[in-house]
């Protein structure tokens, strides 16, 4: 059922903020629908089960001690005094763990620091006791003597020859992780602390800039943040008498990271069960096993259950914030202001080990990078780099926004210095059915000039403004993941209720809701009639886990494909029963099943099948893992700010965002998905920083760590494009990493606007725009 | 968190007789920043004195030609109060704006201004108000009132019991505030009360200071543009990561200049 355009406005708080559907989306007795959280109640309620909120017998607290050195040997520790602390039920230091180390791809991480510590917070020593408060008193009772190393914090520097090597031995790493990566890949190729460099070329960018027009070059910083998730890093680990590893831990990709601590452990993948746990937000940066390996070997030296939970100290110093970048980006134009190259390099700053991503590189530094336009030759080169400070992780389009904050600035620059307005610059520019991506790659549904468009209108671009006033946008292209596997499982019982088994949690973005719906369209059956029961992982299928926009696409493949089999097997079971061949049952619209003459819903058929000994009925489904899906989709940012010339304080007054969509499963979660990513956007814009000083994070707490409140946020407007296209069932294409990505190059394209002042680095601050100003002035 | 004893005082005697004996224990009006401190283990205070059932230390009232707040009221009863908003409109407005709606409805002003934070709010207006602070032993001037980074002249037995602030002719508030948190990064507060002129300038130093050139220039003339050739010296103000010291000292002379233009 197709329903009419459909206008749905609400007003969230007191900014105004507004959903202005545009789109007639396919809406059936589920997919379209706003279906409210499967996980809701028990979420509000206290019910949900985190990683926190499991409770065993004997159970322990694990505490870690970290090192106060950015660089420094360990020449002596001393435990003796914290384990003659009552209450404490053992100590361990990097000497009692195995030499294996862990990693994600690079296997770099040790699970205690041995011999060396290569940044401040790394563990040194870890206690298992009766509680938090004797383990951390049994911490600050272990003496460590440092002989202090030369560190270094920047990756520029890192690279230098004369630079310290952080890790001298060879690291070793996973092979196949490196595969998926086109270009020409090295890993720790012979520069001082690189641990890949990757160069990506399409055309022949050195001779278009050579022959060019003009040409523009221009560099870029973005710092490190932090994900923000509100749960900390949480695990708990407890070995069975028959020793089965029972582990429960915040991690969004349960099989795999069971697969990763089964080798730096030593015990089979099937001895070991990572139990379903609720996920307290992700945004990427749960994907490693973070404290779980030095959890389980306390359980083992204790004999007990232990529990180990960072604290937010923990968190912001060492967690596994964002990568921070520097970019430089050269760019060849015509006489029509028509992009003929560009030439990238982008440094990631990894901090000391690289074992936090499961890729040699992040994807989004070259992945999408210019993905918005039709740039005939493109050459990137991406470095990452060791350096001393906190090791980095994965969040949300992991790379993408620090290289879209580049790209966004510099097209916006290139369009003043031309005198073209920067809508009509990124209108000409924009990449149309044909075009390759920067990239050379062949996409579909190429609505780029469409997005930009509608949300041009949307925002007012044209109409006349106030002094002070200024309006800046940003684009930004990223097509839906379709690699990796899924498998679910989907039961029908006797009462004729359909339960989804699947491995994946839902990390906060209402993906299970997302996965009844699916389901439930299948059957046309209401969503009440569908249970979502994730799996543990000797229970459930394996899954690849959330991450680059993937699971709608590839979950909704295998609930598609167990789908399809549950209603073979059930039609199988009608024939035989009412005597006539499975070709001749249909399937109705309201799921019942039909024969010439009859009809049978789903209720009875199970009764039937029960008979016959077939009820529970159990069907298994499984994706088609690819790339990407090569319909891709669009957003356009629009902003609006006033800047205060004195102070040199930005206010962020509106943003306009476009999306070009498929087909919106849930409206309430899918715009959730937009809102939150907008705000994670504003607080990096404005606000967010991990800021680090001889190496050490000094944003230690959220009082001088600036997570955006709900008065820092903007009057809101979303506009979303009429969908279709999807590669995946029912036409969706993905949500989760289009908002988050580029807006902060519309705020700052927005700030010169105002008051002509370039910021190339983020996070704004009044006082950077304020020597901007002044700069300006002395200039004039 | 380390365990403390917890006690309700009865009455502000009460109070004062336990912190007297036990130079560990400590006082807690709504909170706000003891809370946060002992979660993080800064303190450890052997017992928390709760002052929060002690009635006589809420409310506002109107004393003559000054406004009274007991030490025990909250910011968001400051910043609704019919009195404070008709009487001192700067003063509500300040309330209004301090942290946000969770703070201001457990923080209190006896609690801010013992606890000398360098970018509260309220230490501003207490020294531009020229306010008196009231205790359990005496009165004292705002002036004598706020020694040094989180210092005061509170003796060790001596609890805030009221503010009492002489209503001014003229005055304003004008604060530039931190991201997220709204703390001052400079919050400076100008008053003219009886032909003199004060000004409080919060968030910019260790410690609430007077801008006594500011105060001159505006005694001779009420006009924010009186201010436009003086300039604060960076020295000494705070250096951190949401400002440096140049920036605040700017800052200073541009949130005067709007607040004397915002008080008319």
């Amino acid at each position: 059922m197709v329903k009419a355009p459909d206008t749905l406005e609400r007003a969230d708080n007191s900014q105004g903020v507004r959903c202005r559907m545009v789109a007639a989306s396919l809406s059936g007795k589920a997919v379209g629908q706003p279906v409210m959280r499967v996980d809701g109640i028990a979420k509000v309620t206290g019910r949900a089960l985190y990683a926190g909120d499991v409770d065993l017998p004997d159970l322990l607290s694990g505490r870690c001690l970290r090192s106060p050195h950015p660089s420094a040997r360990i020449v002596s520790i001393n435990v003796g005094k914290a384990k003659a602390l009552p209450g404490v039920r053992s100590v361990l230091t990097g000497a009692d763990v195995p030499d294996t180390c862990y990693g994600r791809m690079c296997k770099d991480i040790p699970v205690l620091a041995k011999g060396v510590v290569r940044f401040v917070g790394e563990k040194v020593a870890a206690v298992a006791a009766d509680t938090v408060e004797i383990a951390e008193a049994a911490l600050e009772l272990i003496d460590v003597e440092y002989a202090e190393l030369p560190a270094v914090f920047s990756a520029e520097e890192a690279m230098r020859p004369t630079a310290p090597i952080i890790h001298p031995e060879a690291v070793e790493f996973v092979p196949g992780a490196a595969a998926s990566i086109h270009g020409e890949l090295s890993m720790y190729p012979p520069i001082p602390n690189v641990i890949s460099r990757l160069r990506v070329r399409h055309g022949d960018a050195a001779s278009a800039l050579a022959s060019a027009h003009k040409i523009f070059e221009h560099s870029f910083a973005v710092p490190s943040v932090h994900q923000g998730y509100i749960e900390p890093h949480t695990c708990l680990v407890a070995i069975g008498r028959d020793g089965l590893v029972d582990v429960w831990v915040a991690n969004k990709g349960p099989h795999i990271a069971r697969t990763h601590m089964a080798a730096a452990i030593g015990v089979q993948e099937n001895r070991i069960r990572f139990n379903p746990v609720a996920i307290g937000g992700d945004f990427g940066g749960k994907g490693s096993l973070m404290d779980t390996l030095v959890c389980y070997y306390l359980a083992r030296a204790a004999g007990r259950p232990v529990r180990m939970v960072m604290n937010s100290f923990e968190e912001l110093t060492a967690g596994n914030p964002r990568h921070s970048a520097s970019i430089t980006l050269r760019t060849a134009v015509d006489p029509d202001a028509r992009l003929l190259a560009i030439d990238a390099r982008v440094i990631f700053n990894a901090g000391a080990y690289g074992g936090f991503v499961p890729v040699p590189t992040l994807h989004g530094g070259y992945g999408e990078l210019a993905g918005a336009y039709r740039v005939p030759n493109c050459a990137i080169e991406v470095l990452r780099v060791y350096t001393n400070t906190v090791p980095c992780g994965h969040m949300r389009a992991p790379g993408a926004p620090q290289v879209t904050f580049a790209v966004e600035s510099h097209i916006d620059m290139i369009a003043h210095a031309l005198g073209l307005d920067p809508v009509e610059m990124r209108r000409r520019n924009a990449i149309a059915e044909g075009d390759l991506t920067p990239l050379g790659e062949k996409r579909r549904h190429l609505r780029c000039r469409e997005t930009i468009d509608a949300g041009a209108r949307a925002f007012g671009w044209d109409k006349p403004k106030s002094p002070g006033i200024g309006r800046g946008m940003s684009t930004y292209e990223h097509p839906p993941g379709n690699f990796g596997l899924s498998t679910v499982a989907l039961t029908i019982g006797i009462d004729g209720r359909i339960t989804l088994t699947l491995g994946s949690p839902d990390t906060g973005t209402g993906f299970h809701t997302i996965a009844a719906q699916l389901v439930a369209e299948h059957f046309a059956v209401s969503v009440d009639e569908v249970e979502i029961a994730q799996g543990d992982t000797l229970s459930s299928g394996f899954e690849a886990g959330a991450s680059g926009q993937r699971l709608t696409t590839t979950i909704g493949q295998a609930i598609a494909a167990a789908a399809d089999r549950m209603k073979q097997d059930l039609a199988a079971l009608a024939a035989e029963r009412l005597n006539c061949a499975p070709s001749d049952i249909g399937i109705g619209a309201d799921g019942s099943f039909s024969a010439p003459g009859a009809m049978i819903d789903r209720r009875t058929l199970m009764g039937w099948a029960a008979e016959r000994g077939k009820a529970p009925l159990t069907c298994q489904g499984e994706n088609t893992p690819g790339r990407h899906s090569d319909r891709t989709s669009f957003v356009a940012h629009f902003a609006e700010v006033a800047v205060d010339r004195e102070t040199g304080q930005v206010r962020l007054r509106r943003i306009v965002t476009a999306h070009d969509v498929g087909t919106v499963v849930n409206p309430i979660t899918h715009q959730g998905q937009i809102e939150g990513g907008l705000i994670q956007a504003v607080g990096q814009a404005m606000s967010e920083q991990i800021v680090l000083k001889d190496g050490a994070v000094i944003t230690a707490h959220l009082g001088d760590y600036k997570l955006p409140t709900a008065m820092d946020i903007a009057e809101l407007e979303t506009i979303l494009l009429p969908g279709g296209g999807g590669t995946a069932p029912f036409s969706t294409t993905a949500i989760g990493e289009m908002s988050n990505v580029a807006l902060p190059a519309a705020i700052t394209n927005a700030v010169f606007d105002a008051v002509g002042v370039r910021l190339v680095e983020l996070p704004i601050s009044a006082e950077k725009v304020l020597e901007g100003l002044r700069a300006q002035a002395s200039a004039a | 968190m380390y365990d403390f004893k917890y006690q309700k005082a009865a009455s502000v005697a009460d109070a004062a007789k336990v912190i007297g004996a036990d130079g560990e224990a400590k006082l807690v009006a709504g909170g706000m920043t003891l809370i946060p401190t002992l979660k993080q283990r800064l303190a450890k205070p052997s017992a928390l004195i709760d002052l929060g059932g002690i009635a006589e230390l809420k409310g506002i009232r109107r004393e003559g030609n000054a406004i009274v707040i007991g030490a025990m009221t909250k910011h968001v009863d400051v910043a609704n109060s019919p009195e404070v908003k008709s009487a001192i409109p700067a003063l509500a407005e300040l309330a209004s704006h301090i942290g946000d709606p969770a703070v201001r409805n457990r923080g209190t002003i006896g609690g801010s201004i013992a606890n000398n934070d360098p970018a509260a709010d309220y230490p501003s207006a207490v020294v531009a108000l020229n306010a008196t602070v009231i205790t359990n032993k005496r009165k004292i001037a705002a002036d004598d009132f706020f020694k040094a980074l989180f210092e005061t002249a509170l003796g060790s037995d001596e609890i805030v019991t009221a503010v009492s602030f002489p209503i001014p002719e003229k005055a304003a508030y004008m604060k530039f505030p931190n991201p997220a948190s709204r703390y001052a990064i400079v919050g400076t507060f100008v008053a003219k009360t009886g032909g003199n002129v004060r000004v409080g300038v919060t968030g910019a130093g260790p410690c609430v200071f007077r801008w006594k050139e500011a105060e001159a220039a505006l005694g001779k003339s009420w006009n924010g543009d009186a201010l436009k050739n003086l300039s604060v010296k960076a020295d000494g103000l705070n250096s951190d990561i949401h400002a440096s010291s140049e920036y605040r000292a700017h800052l200073i002379g541009v949130m005067a200049r709007r607040a004397v233009a915002k008080a008319g």
